[in-house]
């Protein structure tokens, strides 16, 4: 049985046409872009023939559990003997904190427009292959963290003002 | 956040991107002060040309790697959190990425544990064995850490380094048990995940870890489901008897986690010496999942007991009813899954009752799932033969349906398998297919049908019945399948004697056909019939063509790529050798399997030979230099199993025989994921080592884990002598262990052998299956012969009394005397065959009778020959 650590062996999204938006391969399966697009493809038609509707599949090797937007389709492809439940997990982690990222608008140009998140939030999730953190929260957070712009003494400020609040509080 | 208006334009930006545009705009890095949101742009752009699949030279990655540098100044969080990315990233692409080393150090000692736990991951990708050492520091005080985002990036990190500098993360050993007790989930999930990998290769250390870890309150669902796999781990390699482990797996099965539950549950099933209780549980729990609204858990359960269902069916059963209302699911493959469980559990009392519910829904199916499920009722058919009715009433109704040719296609081939192995079945079987093709739309299957009734009808109790049908054809088709039914027509004529008259008329009314083929095989056909030329008749009609049909085709492809047709194509050189046949049900499973392995050495004889060429055996052999003076290459045996499918080492054999040399072809596989084999060669003592000489054994160099090669052993015999023998075989082979965190095998290793089957030569190695057009005439013309009588000890039916002499004599049944007329209690086998070194033609008959207890089968067996030394050996393999 392959590892459960390495849970993940790759990610995509792929458009209502079936062409890659953004991947992810974190295993050597596929050697060259062309193998993975091609791969895309098959995994694309397959789950297009059922519109969508099933939420997991299994194709070559490989199994498939994904969820469709209404212009894309969010793929996470695990080996055939992994856990699935595992793998879907993994999936609504991502899933979950870009809809929390993009106020529930999970489409092609939330996707694009936000291309930041959306990397950021992937890069979160899963350091090669293996689950990182599963905690919707924890994970916006760590993508998202947003503190004044690009000056210490702003945080110093912020900061300060705190402290200077507790203390207030304090007395 | 991050909130757009609907604005066409910024979608094609992205979409639009182009690499060159996008470097150039890496300018924005270098200017004072730093803009972090044109620079944060920029880096977008590359990341999002990267993940969709541009790739960067070295001298481009390089570059952009260095500019990206430039940023480190940079205090705003978002930029560098996107700086970090990229140079992630790009540090593989790149050279000399390690000058960011000190840039990194520097933020390892920022107070923000955001700026640690990136800082920490970009280190693990750039450093080296060299580098290590001297950072070393920072990854064992970030392990440490409190802080789950950097104690994690640190432990993820490490696990990667494992396969990169093993020797110094192994080091680390101590502040990865202090990490084990972290607070957060995830942190002793990682700290779990890397104590066990740095511990994997001594077994002693690992049981003992996994015992401490499962004792102990491990909360964490990511933990508690990497556990199992480790208790697992430890149960099948140590065979250990403490109840600790499985105890550990059964109480996960409680987990409210469903992860964690379906991991135990998928574990028991798969374990070899789980209880039936444990089982039971383990059921309990993917019953439940079955009924679940999430297609995953569904699918997870159904999934697991279908695999259960192979090797234990009792415990699948009490699933029954939940997984009869999966058979609708919306999700294919869930209901696929959940039908082939079915059929795969069904028991003679219910696959009545299954088949006619699946015929329930067959109208909201699609044809590639209905292919499924024949091919599912397939399988049924052999090992419920009595059911055979059903069955074909079930396959029937899916002929009949609306439907694509290729769904009809395997429909009918189904029903062909069917009445191949069940003659029962024939009867009922023909009048369906009648019925079907009066209106049927596709040529092809008319074809093929047509061809089945001419050549089955003739034999059935009341051939009269199916003519008519045919003979409409005839009226009302198109003229590929009115020249079908006149083939068909002349067959009755030639094999049901009371019909020839009338075959006579109905072939006369074909004369005037507007169809130049059909009106030429009428007029032939009538002639030969009016002539009772039955000879004639029977080669043109019934004899099957003298060499395997893929041959046949292999040889013609050629014939015509060469496109040199000066001469003749003949049918003599067509080889005759039938390489190995795995049943066709059970190949679309396997394929699936041996894809996955892939390793298959270009030189090795792959056992899966996929591209199926007949001469592929004789051309790879003739590459081997030490065969290359052994000549034509006469024949090649069958697969031989040499040990079961499931041992470490799987073995099988394929006998080659050369004019004066037997080369033994072993294949191998390495079932051993944590082994691999070197230098595999297999020893052979002969039981008569006076008849054989060894000539030269070829060993596999390395065999690595789930490889198919191919060793070889050479033996010399006299053409006079055959060496019919036993040969007791042992796999020799130097064994090293694969250090899994780096994927390298030890050096030392150690000399191992391991027993394999016997291995048989017999006198059928040397005989070549032949069809003779004429058997009866070459038959008398041969030397009378005294017949030999034996028993078949234990033998009930005829069947099985006619495919044990077909199998023990590796001759070809001739005159179709291998079909039993049913319910007979007695029965003549024609085979024919050919000697390899003489070329002698061999004729035997063999006359069997049930005796009377009804438990054996009494055989006379008539062998003729011109080579008489041949004859006696044959007779004495009995």
């Amino acid at each position: 049985m392959s590892s459960f650590l390495y849970t993940v062996n790759s990610f995509f999204i792929l458009d209502n046409k079936g062409e890659r938006v953004i991947a992810k391969y974190y295993s050597n399966d596929f050697e060259n872009v062309t193998k993975q697009k091609a791969f895309e493809q098959k995994v694309f038609d397959k789950t297009s023939k059922v519109h969508f509707g099933g939420e997991i599949t299994l194709l070559d090797n490989y199994i498939i559990v994904y969820k469709a937007f209404s212009n894309i389709v969010i793929y996470m492809i695990g080996d055939s003997d992994q856990n699935e439940v595992a793998l879907l997990y993994v999936l609504n982690s991502f899933i979950d904190t870009l809809q929390n990222l993009f106020e529930n608008q999970i489409n092609k140009r939330t996707i694009l427009d936000g291309i930041n998140y959306t990397l950021l939030t992937l890069d979160e999730i899963i350091d090669g292959g293996i689950v990182l953190e599963s905690d919707t929260s924890v994970i916006v957070d760590r993508v998202g963290i947003k503190l004044p712009d690009n000056d210490e003494d702003e945080l110093g400020k912020v900061i300060s003002s705190a402290k200077e609040q507790f203390i207030n509080f304090l007395k | 956040m991050v909130v757009k208006k609907d604005d066409d334009e910024s979608e094609l930006v992205f979409e639009n991107l182009e690499k060159g545009q996008v470097i150039q705009e890496k300018r924005a890095f270098n200017e004072t002060p730093v803009h972090p949101r044109k620079c944060s742009l920029v880096i977008s752009q590359f990341l999002y040309l990267l993940s969709r699949g541009d790739t960067f030279t070295t001298t481009e990655a390089t570059e952009i790697f260095f500019a990206a540098t430039k940023l480190f100044q940079s205090k705003d969080i978002p930029l560098r959190r996107l700086m970090w990315l990229l140079l992630k990233e790009f540090s593989l692409l790149s050279q000399d990425a390690i000058i960011v080393i000190s840039s990194l150090t520097k933020d390892m000692t920022n107070p923000m544990s955001l700026y640690r736990a990136n800082a920490i991951r970009i280190l693990c990708k750039i450093t080296d064995s060299f580098i290590l050492p001297q950072i070393d520091r920072y990854f064992k005080q970030s392990i440490v850490e409190k802080d789950p985002h950097v104690a994690s990036s640190a432990l993820v990190s490490s696990i990667h380094l494992l396969k990169v500098s093993p020797e110094i993360v192994k080091r680390w050993v101590n502040e990865v048990q202090e990490a084990v007790n972290n607070k957060s989930n995830m942190v002793q999930y990682h700290a779990i995940a890397l104590l066990h990998r740095i511990k994997q290769h001594d077994r002693l250390a690992v049981t003992k870890a996994v015992s401490t870890l499962i004792k102990g309150s491990i909360r964490s669902p990511y933990s508690q489901a990497y556990l199992i796999r480790c208790a697992v781990e430890v149960i099948e390699e140590t065979n250990t008897e403490d109840p600790v482990f499985y105890d550990y797996i059964n109480s996960c099965l409680r987990s409210k986690n469903e992860m964690v539950a379906y991991e135990a549950a998928r574990s028991i099933c798969a374990l070899k010496n789980s209880s039936k209780k444990e089982i039971t549980s383990a059921v309990s729990v993917l019953q439940n999942f079955l009924g679940s609204s999430k297609s995953t858990l569904k699918f997870a359960a159904v999934r697991t007991l279908n695999k259960l269902a192979q090797t234990n069916p009792a415990a699948v059963i009490p699933c029954n009813v939940d997984m009869e209302s999966l058979i609708t699911d919306s999700n294919r493959s869930i209901a696929t899954l959940a039908i082939t469980t079915l059929l795969k559990i069904g028991n003679e009392s219910n696959v009545e009752r299954l088949i006619k519910q699946i015929a329930n829904f067959l109208d909201d199916i699609n044809d590639e799932f209905k292919i499924v499920v024949v091919e599912a009722v397939t399988l049924l058919s052999q090992k419920f033969p009595k059911k055979y009715k059903h069955l074909i009433l079930f396959l029937n109704k899916i002929l009949r349906d609306e439907g694509t040719l290729q769904l009809k296609q395997s429909t009918l081939d189904a029903i062909l398998t069917v009445v191949n192995n069940i003659p029962e079945s024939k009867e009922i079987a023909l009048t369906e297919l009648c019925d079907f093709i009066e209106d049927c739309e596709f040529p092809d299957l008319s074809v093929q049908i047509l061809h089945l009734l001419g050549q089955e009808g003739p034999l059935t109790s009341q051939p009269s019945q199916y003519i008519r049908y045919i003979y409409n054809r005839v009226l009302l088709d198109s003229g590929i399948i009115r020249a079908a039914a006149v083939n068909s027509i002349a067959k009755f004529g030639l094999l049901y004697e009371p019909m020839k008259e009338k075959v006579i008329i109905l072939l006369g009314r074909c004369l005037l056909d507007e169809d130049d083929e059909v009106r030429d095989r009428a007029t032939l056909y009538l002639q030969l019939l009016k002539q009772n030329n039955t000879r004639e008749l029977t080669r043109l009609l019934v004899d099957d063509v003298p060499v395997p049909l893929v041959n046949l085709q292999k040889s013609l492809e050629h014939y015509i790529n060469d496109g040199d047709f000066g001469q003749a194509f003949d049918l003599g050189s067509v080889s005759t050798v039938i390489e190995s046949m795995p049943s066709p049900i059970l190949e679309g499973k396997s394929s699936k399997q041996t894809s996955q392995s892939g390793g298959v050495t270009p030189k090795s004889l792959s056992t899966e030979s996929n591209d199926g060429a007949p001469e592929s055996y004789s051309t790879k052999l003739a590459q081997i230099p030490e065969f290359s003076t052994f000549g034509k290459l006469l024949k090649s045996s069958e697969i031989v199993e040499l040990t079961e499918n499931e041992t470490e080492y799987v073995v099988n054999c394929v006998k080659h025989i050369f004019k004066e040399h037997i080369v033994f072809q072993f294949n191998c596989t390495n079932t051993l994921n944590y082994q691999r084999l070197e230098n595999v060669s297999v020893k052979m003592i002969p039981s008569n080592p006076k008849s054989v000489k060894y000539e030269c054994s070829i060993p596999i160099e390395i065999l690595n884990f789930d490889e198919i090669q191919s060793c070889f052993v050479a033996i010399r015999y006299h053409p006079d002598n055959l060496p019919l023998c036993n040969f007791k075989n042992t796999l020799k082979f130097r064994t090293k262990e694969i250090d899994p965190s780096t994927g390298e095998p030890d050096d030392q290793g150690y000399d191992d052998q391991y027993s394999i089957e016997e291995l048989e030569v017999s006198v059928k190695d040397f005989i070549q299956r032949t069809f003779v057009t004429n058997w009866k005439e070459e038959f008398a013309k041969l030397p009378e012969q005294e017949p030999a009588t034996f028993a078949l000890v234990s033998v009930k039916n005829l069947n099985d009394a006619v495919k044990q002499m077909i199998s023990t004599l590796g001759m070809a049944p001739a005159e179709k005397s291998e079909t039993v007329v049913p319910k007979s209690n007695k029965h003549q086998l024609f085979l024919s065959g050919k000697s390899l070194s003489t070329g002698a033609l061999i004729l035997a008959r063999a006359r069997m009778i049930l005796d009377q207890s009804g438990l054996n089968t009494d055989v006379e067996l008539t062998v003729k020959s011109d080579d008489q030394n041949l004859i006696d050996l044959i007779l004495s393999s009995f």
